[in-house]
């Protein structure tokens, strides 16, 4: 058996099958059926629709419920998602034809607006589902968000240790470099994510200018030597400034990036989940008040 | 002013060792330099990293002189000013200020609470996924749930149990009443009274019962006598099965077969009735039955003459009381007439009523006296008998012949009238008695001789069925006349929406000798152009299409016998 099987063509489509079969059926039934009415939700075809489309939608909610129980032995969960996603795209069917095409400002125009809603966001979830996964993968490999945040860990502190033998200017604005690293935060910031960090634009500077003194040494051999001891001394400085940039502007703004972008397709991935399960639970409540109204006032 | 500093330090096999300093100062260093006052050797901290400066009121200023900063009460700041309690975070250390208990003004507690700054930067991390921030399915479920719930079944339900608060939500528009509720838009008849739901929903749960279209519709008849059948029983039907509201502008009636069909194709079946059992116009439906008098001249009382009698039977007749033959009159030559030879049509004589759909009686004056004229007397040709009113004929020719016996200069062609009558007379010179009497006894007998002329022989009775009858006071009975009617007691026929056939496609009237002879058409001749209900290669033709459902008022009435005579 392959270790990955898509919902898509879980036992060879099965649900696929049957969420058609349901279709082909409704679709029939509406094309037969010669109501004394215009059609509507009220007619016998329109009480058997509602029916099944209510049973439907309580079956599809239930996936909730069954994805979080881990002992149940009612089908699997990739099974449960497989008919999840093909009988939620039969109730487009079955839910308009149960409209019989009319629609207004109410209730119950309320409860199809907001199933549809449903759908569509569970639709783009599909496309998600198939296309940020791969996105993710490509970005980190086979690391772990936890993994990266550790070797991330790592870093600052073999940078502080460095920076500690280098000055105390140099310690400080790396403290406050590792302080101030931005991760996450807010929702929109996950999802749009920072890219540079200004805090060590001072130590590239720093970098720099050391490099320059090194090369203006060269140029005048006589304090080159007078300085020996101290140029040495400064040798071992800027190597320590070089090492130390190469681990935070280099690996670990790498690291970063990519848990930036782990993060970022990690939202993506789970954004549609924020209009699908609140709005199919407030397409819940609509159902109840359709259904409670027209029996109300019969 | 007293300092004490408290340094909790955990060693690895859980003992805690407590290093104690006293300070007699109002500036304490804090920095990972050895000489500053509070030591704190990671490297989170830096070497003069922060100065705590205490006033004599004990309130204790704290300022960051390292660029890395400090957190003060969990917020990050270059410095602060604490007063009582108040919390430092510097590095992985937590440095808690508060009040000491005397001699010590200021006690301060130091507790390294992570490995280094690495790890409390990890766990002051801002949120990494979705989940960690303000977004929230669960919450978002929730809110969901009960505002779509409370907006759009609590609001209204509220507004249905409690008239005011049903007032308050009607009033502002926004607020999602009973409102919210409409299936669909009400039909225009009823838009005056849309707003309020309750009018007709009256219970909940319950159907629109039929008393609350009956509170307005009064005069609407039933489908059969309410007085004899229960008619939710006989018809299992309310108003609202046929008649379908919240359907759009156009109110909707049902119009199919089956509304009827359902019971009448088995009627024989559940109700004693005449009514025969129908189904389909094309498939199952019986010949027409028209409503024929079967006696010429039936009394009064006598109802059995009037009969619905199947079309399909043989020697149909009706008995009219008149002497028609139509072949005659439709002559295609025409025939004569005071103004010449004159070619008749159909719609000379049927004429429709101002609707078009019904066929308006057949009247002497209008239709026949043109050429039948009642004149009577050839002296003067233009002078004509009333009509149908043989008492007010008798007394004008008796008037009239009392006239021109007493004027005198009367020529009688046939039989020879007395002198007296034909004399002309002389001006100024009166007639003796005995000539009065003698003109008056002609005159008598004249209009009595002119009278049974004009009935039995030749005007009356060239249309009419004369009857001798001694009885009548007249001495003649000329029977009642039934032409022109209501042939279909229980369907309605539109000759309006038959305008473009000619009359011969459905009557068969050139060929008709006498009118007793019924030229209604047959349910075969309808079934060349219409078919049932359900059907589609001709006119489909439901049962609603002749007949009414609400029948007639003076259904109403019990009398079913009176509904039959028109």
């Amino acid at each position: 058996m392959a270790m990955h099987q898509s919902i898509l063509s879980y036992r060879g489509s099965r649900y696929f099958w049957w969420a058609l079969l349901l279709c082909v059926g409704a679709i029939l039934a509406y094309a037969i059926d010669n109501p004394t009415m215009p059609p509507n939700g009220g007619t016998w075809l329109g009480y058997t629709l509602g029916t099944i489309s209510t049973l439907l939608i309580l079956l599809l909610m239930w996936f909730g419920i069954r994805k979080r129980r881990y002992r149940s032995r009612v089908g699997t969960v990739v099974g449960w998602l497989s008919a999840h996603v093909y009988l939620g795209l039969a109730l487009i069917v079955l839910a308009t034809l149960h409209t019989g095409f009319q629609f207004g400002w109410n209730i119950h125009t309320l409860a199809y607006a907001l199933m549809m809603l449903v759908i569509v966001s569970g639709i783009y979830g599909v496309y998600c589902y198939s296309h940020f996964p791969t996105l993710m993968t490509d970005n980190s490999g086979e690391s772990a968000p936890d993994s990266l945040l550790r070797q991330i860990q790592d870093i600052d502190r073999q940078a502080l240790t460095l920076a500690s033998e280098i000055s105390d200017e140099t310690h400080e604005r790396v403290l406050k470099s590792i302080r101030r690293t931005r991760l996450g935060g807010g929702v929109l910031k996950i999802l749009f994510g920072k890219k540079k960090n200004p805090d060590l634009q001072g130590l590239v500077q720093e970098a720099r200018v050391e490099q320059q003194r090194m090369k203006s040494r060269d140029v005048d051999s006589t304090m080159a030597f007078m300085a020996s001891r101290i140029a040495n001394e400064r040798e071992d400085s800027s190597e320590m400034l070089r090492q130390l940039t190469d681990l935070l502007l280099g690996q670990k703004e790498r690291l970063l990036e990519q848990l930036r972008r782990d993060m970022q397709l990690k939202a993506y991935l789970d954004l549609w989940l924020y209009i699908h399960v609140p709005m199919s639970f407030a397409l819940l409540a609509a159902l109840t008040a359709h259904i409670v109204s027209v029996f109300f006032y019969w | 002013m007293q300092t004490r500093v408290r340094h909790i330090v955990h060693k690895r096999k859980g003992t805690v060792v407590q290093n104690e300093q006293l300070f007699d100062k109002s500036v304490i260093t804090i920095g990972r330099s050895t000489d500053q006052d509070i030591f704190l050797s990671d490297l989170g901290v830096a070497y003069r990293h922060a100065r705590l400066t205490i006033s004599a009121n004990g309130q204790v200023g704290v300022s960051s002189l390292s660029n890395a900063g400090i957190y003060v009460n969990g917020r990050f700041a270059q410095s602060g000013s604490l007063k009582g309690r108040g919390e430092i975070l510097i590095g992985p250390y937590k440095i808690l200020i508060e009040q000491g208990d005397a001699p010590v003004d200021i006690d301060i507690v130091i507790e390294q609470v992570a490995e280094d700054i690495v790890e409390v930067q990890s766990e002051n991390m801002p949120a990494l996924t979705l989940d960690q921030t303000w977004l929230s399915r669960r919450r978002g479920a929730w809110v969901g749930f009960f505002l779509v719930l409370i907006l759009f079944l609590g609001l209204p339900l509220a507004g249905f149990f409690n008239a005011d608060t049903g007032e308050v939500l009607r009033a502002i528009p926004v607020l999602p009443g009973d409102g919210a509720w409409e299936s669909g838009e009400i039909s225009a008849p009823h838009r005056h009274f849309a707003d309020d739901c309750n009018v007709c929903h009256v219970r909940p749960f319950e159907k629109v019962r039929d008393t609350a279209c009956v509170a307005c519709h009064k005069s609407t008849t039933a489908h059969a006598d309410p007085e004899l059948f229960d008619m939710q029983e006989l018809t299992g039907t309310r108003c609202a099965t046929c008649h379908k509201e919240h359907s759009g502008t156009a109110f909707l009636t049902r119009q199919d077969q089956e509304l009827c069909s359902d019971c009448h194709r088995q009627l024989r079946q559940k109700v004693d009735t005449r009514l025969a059992n129908v189904e389909d116009f094309g498939e199952r439906h019986v010949e027409f039955r028209p409503l024929l008098l079967t006696r010429l001249n039936p009394a009064r009382d006598d109802k059995a003459a009037w009969q619905r009698i199947g079309l399909e039977e043989q020697n149909l007749k009706h008995e009219t009381g008149m002497l028609f033959p139509h072949d005659v009159h439709l002559e295609t030559n025409g025939v004569e007439s005071p103004t010449g030879n004159r070619v008749l049509e159909c719609n000379d004589c049927h004429q429709t009523d101002a609707g078009g759909n019904y066929m308006l009686p057949i009247r002497m004056e209008i239709h026949c006296q043109e050429c039948h004229r009642l004149d009577f007397d050839q002296n003067t040709p233009d002078r004509q008998l009333p009509h149908a009113d043989l008492k007010t004929l008798s007394s004008m020719l008796n008037e009239y012949y009392a006239y021109v016996a007493l004027q005198g200069n009367y020529q009688d062609a046939d039989i020879p009238a007395p002198d007296i009558v034909r004399m002309r007379r002389i001006p100024g010179k009166e007639l003796t008695p005995k000539q009065t009497r003698t003109a008056l006894a002609w005159a008598q007998e004249k209009a009595a001789n002119v009278k049974e002329e004009v009935i039995e022989f030749r005007s009356c009775n060239t249309c009419h069925k004369v009857l001798r009858d001694p009885a009548a006071e007249s001495g003649w009975n000329l029977p009642d006349v039934h032409t022109s009617q209501r042939w279909f007691t229980k369907g309605d026929f539109d000759h309006k929406a038959h305008r473009s056939s000619k009359c011969e496609d459905c009557h068969d009237a050139r060929e008709s000798k006498s009118s007793e002879e019924v030229l209604l058409p047959g349910i075969d001749v309808c079934r060349d152009c219409h078919t049932g209900g359900n059907s589609n290669d001709k006119l489909a033709s439901n049962c609603i299409m002749c007949h009414q459902f609400h029948l007639p008022d003076n259904l109403l009435l019990g009398d079913r016998e009176k509904v039959v005579h028109p």
